[in-house]
């Protein structure tokens, strides 16, 4: 049996929605950074033991507020990926309030914070760096490397479904 | 409607748009298929993401109300692209989907945007590095601030500690120099190291106080006037003991340029000297300690008012690399740790010389070859300067001519004796260990007098005689001895050199150079008194001395008419009245013949035409050697 899931990707621009959907899709990366406008659908069946999950990716182009995301972007999402740069404060400075508006919005929708970019940290640098996000991620990921991106969307394709 | 217009908007935007009608379950009713195939079996839900990702809101629509999905990247049927899509529900079982290809739109604007991006994500990061490079600032003014902190409590915990500690040291020292003072010869060795350990004790604290208070800019130097030779000398002769203990040569030389008097704080230059000539002895073990003085080179700056005094402790120890020579002006460093493993020390001489010399606005220079030994070279601008009255009046010396003595003596204790005893008499000594080095003295000149032992290292007392007397070196010479027998002197036709026996009397010393100081033969003027009344200002001495150029002939002539006429009378009053000017230029010599006329003259005595005649011929001589003087004065 395949069940179809609406994933949407939010966060600020540059932090790598993107790259984190290349790698998991195409298993791919790219140094380049290429902005996203508007949204790109991508789609991959994951796998579960029970089902096979068809997940149809929207990486929604970056802003610094879901607010500022169409609203029918976000329709009919069954789960959020929400990124953080790591290497930037910016981008994660007010994630408790947004996500907890992105919760009022979207409710009963799973949603998985993940800080990206671990590989340009150093093991003790990335604890020290956890310390301080507003909330615990769910991951620190790497598209670069593709360390736990797999992990991330089979985990939310398993609380989606 | 204008048909025609909505014919060209057709044709305009019909190739880049495309409706597709479906129903509930996906399936196509209707299409114009302008973009791409719409599918004619299969669900629209299965076959494109998009409607895959929608179908549960797209089911749950009202009829006749619509959504709008601007801008979205994706692959429909195979044409991948941006479009814009608006999806209508037509009825409970009727959907449309208008489809906008915008893909050459969204291209163009796309690097609009990346660009946009690219400059926010960078100003971001040039914000992340100004904030760090606040914070670092901060932090390394912070640190800088512990640091300064940290090292106030260190000093003022040394300072604490030092001044606690050097208060009863005094009076250990102080106790324990009485107590070697007076102790019988069996006690003796014992109290004179309770001593000497005491003063290295109080030696040490000494600098770590003083390095506290210089550290804290809290010494405040007290410049005023100090004859240079005798703290020189004296702070030298400290040190005589514990080299002669080792079999080192420690020689003083003062070249005759340097000033009598200098104005600095004699305390604090004492201290340097200690602190250089004590590092000399601790590291040297074979060879010489020299302590000279001088007037370095004018720098171009003539106009300025400050000798160039020059002071330089030399020596041939163990000397250090240029890497050793770097650290020994750190605080508490030494030139490497073997250094404190096999000479203690507290690391602080240098830098409290350093310290000191800087506060002095003087420089200080350092040579060093490991093996060949170290020197170091302070150059200090002091101002010249002029005991006060009452001191002067206190140092005047008891001598005319003798001035500079040369003490060659290897006793150290009659070496300190003689010196102390030359010194009350106003006299400027020098002493000197051995006959070489006291020849080598001799020959750079500037002495009046040689106090020699007879018996020394090295080149004795008689050997050091025959040199003088086959160099030339003509001056008077006291040889101190144990025998009495005048016969050890060679002859010497200016009968130059006497004998004394030792032990030496104080007043049997001074009898014996008062003797030597009226032997030798006063000079015809001597300015000195001019300089000291005058102050050295060269226009009124230049006046003064025009005066007497001018009226001293007159002078003299009257004296010779008024001999003629026989008038003793006038004679008398003429020589009373002349004899001011000639005691100006320090004209003895006439103002004995003067003093001759005015007192014992009598009529027909025939002595009175000798004295008269040697009146005119010497002051002829003083007024050829004043004009001299004059123009080297005036420079001409």
């Amino acid at each position: 049996m395949t069940v179809s899931k609406k994933v949407i990707l939010l966060g600020h621009y540059g932090v790598g929605k993107s790259s984190l959907t290349r790698r998991f899709v195409h298993q791919k990366f790219s140094e380049q950074y290429s902005t996203t406008i508007g949204v790109t659908i991508e789609k991959k069946v994951v796998a579960l033991p029970e089902c096979e999950v068809s997940m149809i990716i929207w990486d929604i182009a970056g802003e610094t507020s879901h607010q500022k995301v169409p609203h029918s972007y976000k329709l009919g999402a069954h789960g959020v990926i929400y990124v953080v740069d790591l290497t930037r404060p910016n981008t994660f400075q007010a994630l408790g309030t947004e996500i907890l508006n992105l919760q009022k919005h979207l409710p009963n929708v799973p949603i998985l914070v993940i800080g990206n970019k671990k590989d340009l940290f150093t093991e003790k640098e990335r604890t020290d760096l956890v310390k301080q996000l507003p909330l615990v991620p769910f991951a620190l990921s790497s598209a670069k490397t593709g360390e736990n991106v797999d992990a991330i969307f089979t985990e939310l394709a398993k609380e989606m479904v | 409607m204008n048909t025609l217009i909505i014919q060209e908007k057709l044709a305009y935007f019909h190739h880049r748009s495309q409706y597709v009608v479906f129903n509930n379950e996906g399936l196509v009713q209707d299409s114009c298929h302008t973009l791409f195939a719409a599918p004619v079996s299969g669900s629209l839900y299965e076959q494109i993401p998009f409607m895959e990702a929608m179908q549960d809101t797209f089911l749950q629509l009202p009829v006749g109300e619509d959504i709008s999905f601007l801008c979205i990247q994706t692959d429909l049927m195979g044409r991948e692209g941006y479009y814009n899509f608006y999806i209508k529900r037509q009825s409970e079982d009727q959907l449309k989907w208008f489809i906008y290809d915008l893909t050459e739109f969204y291209s163009y604007l796309q690097p609009w945007q990346q660009e946009r991006n690219d400059q926010a994500i960078a100003g971001e990061y040039l914000r992340i590095q100004q904030k760090a490079a606040t914070l670092e600032k901060k932090l390394l003014k912070y640190r800088n601030e512990e640091l300064r902190r940290m090292e106030q409590m260190k000093t003022a915990f040394f300072s604490r500690v030092s001044h606690e500690m050097r208060t009863p040291l005094n009076s250990i020292v102080g106790l324990a120099h009485l107590l070697s003072q007076q102790a019988n010869p069996a006690t003796k060795p014992p109290a004179d190291a309770l001593e000497a350990t005491a003063r290295h004790l109080a030696t040490i604290i000494n600098d770590v106080l003083d390095w506290s208070k210089l550290e804290n800019d809290s010494i405040e130097l007290d410049p005023a006037p100090f004859l240079v030779r005798p703290l020189v000398q004296n702070t030298a002769e400290a040190f005589r003991p514990a080299c002669q203990e080792k079999g080192i040569i420690l020689s003083v030389q003062i070249a005759t340029d340097v000033p009598d008097c200098l104005v600095g704080d004699a305390t604090r230059l004492t201290q340097i000297l200690y602190n250089l000539i004590g590092n000399a002895t601790k590291f040297t073990h074979q060879g010489e300690i020299t302590i000279a003085t001088k007037i370095a080179s004018p720098e171009n700056d003539t106009d300025t008012p400050l000798v160039p005094f020059r002071l330089s402790v030399a020596d041939t120890g163990i000397g250090m690399t240029p890497e050793e020579k770097k650290r020994i002006a750190t605080p508490y460093v030494q030139a490497n740790p073997e250094i404190h493993k096999q000479y203690g020390g507290t690391g602080l001489g240098l830098s409290i010389v350093q310290k000191l010399v800087s506060q002095m606005n003087g420089t200080w220079q350092i040579s060093s070859h490991p093996g060949r030994g170290t020197r170091v070279t302070i150059d200090l601008p002091l101002p010249e300067g002029t005991m006060p009255t009452v001191e002067f009046e206190q140092n005047v010396p008891a001598f005319q001519h003798i001035r500079t003595v040369l003490i060659a003596e290897d006793d150290i204790i009659n070496q300190k004796v003689v010196s102390q005893l030359l010194l009350q008499w106003g006299l400027h000594p020098t002493a000197v260990s051995d006959g070489q080095q006291a020849v080598e003295q001799l020959r750079q000149g500037g002495y009046d007098l040689l106090i020699l032992d007879y018996q020394m290292p090295i080149m004795d007392g008689a050997a050091v005689l025959a040199t003088i007397q086959q160099e030339s070196l003509a001056l008077p010479v006291i040889v101190l001895s144990g025998n009495a027998d005048p016969a050890i002197l060679p002859s010497c036709p200016d009968n130059l050199f006497h004998l004394l026996s030792k032990p030496i009397l104080p007043d049997v010393l001074q009898e014996k150079i008062t003797f030597l100081d009226q032997q030798i033969p006063a000079p015809l003027v001597d300015l000195a008194y001019l300089r000291q009344i005058t102050d050295n200002q060269p226009e009124v001495m230049a006046d003064l001395m025009r005066t007497f150029v001018q009226q001293a002939p007159e002078v003299v002539a009257r004296i010779q008419h008024l001999w003629q006429e026989r008038d003793w009378a006038e004679i008398r009053k003429a020589a009373h009245k002349a004899k001011p000017g000639f005691q100006y230029i320090g004209a003895t010599a006439i103002t004995q013949i003067l003093d001759h006329l005015e007192n014992e003259t009598q009529p027909h005595d025939q002595r009175a035409e000798v004295s008269i005649r040697q009146l005119a011929e010497k002051t002829q001589q003083a007024v050829d050697q004043i004009q001299q003087e004059l123009r080297q004065l005036l420079g001409e």
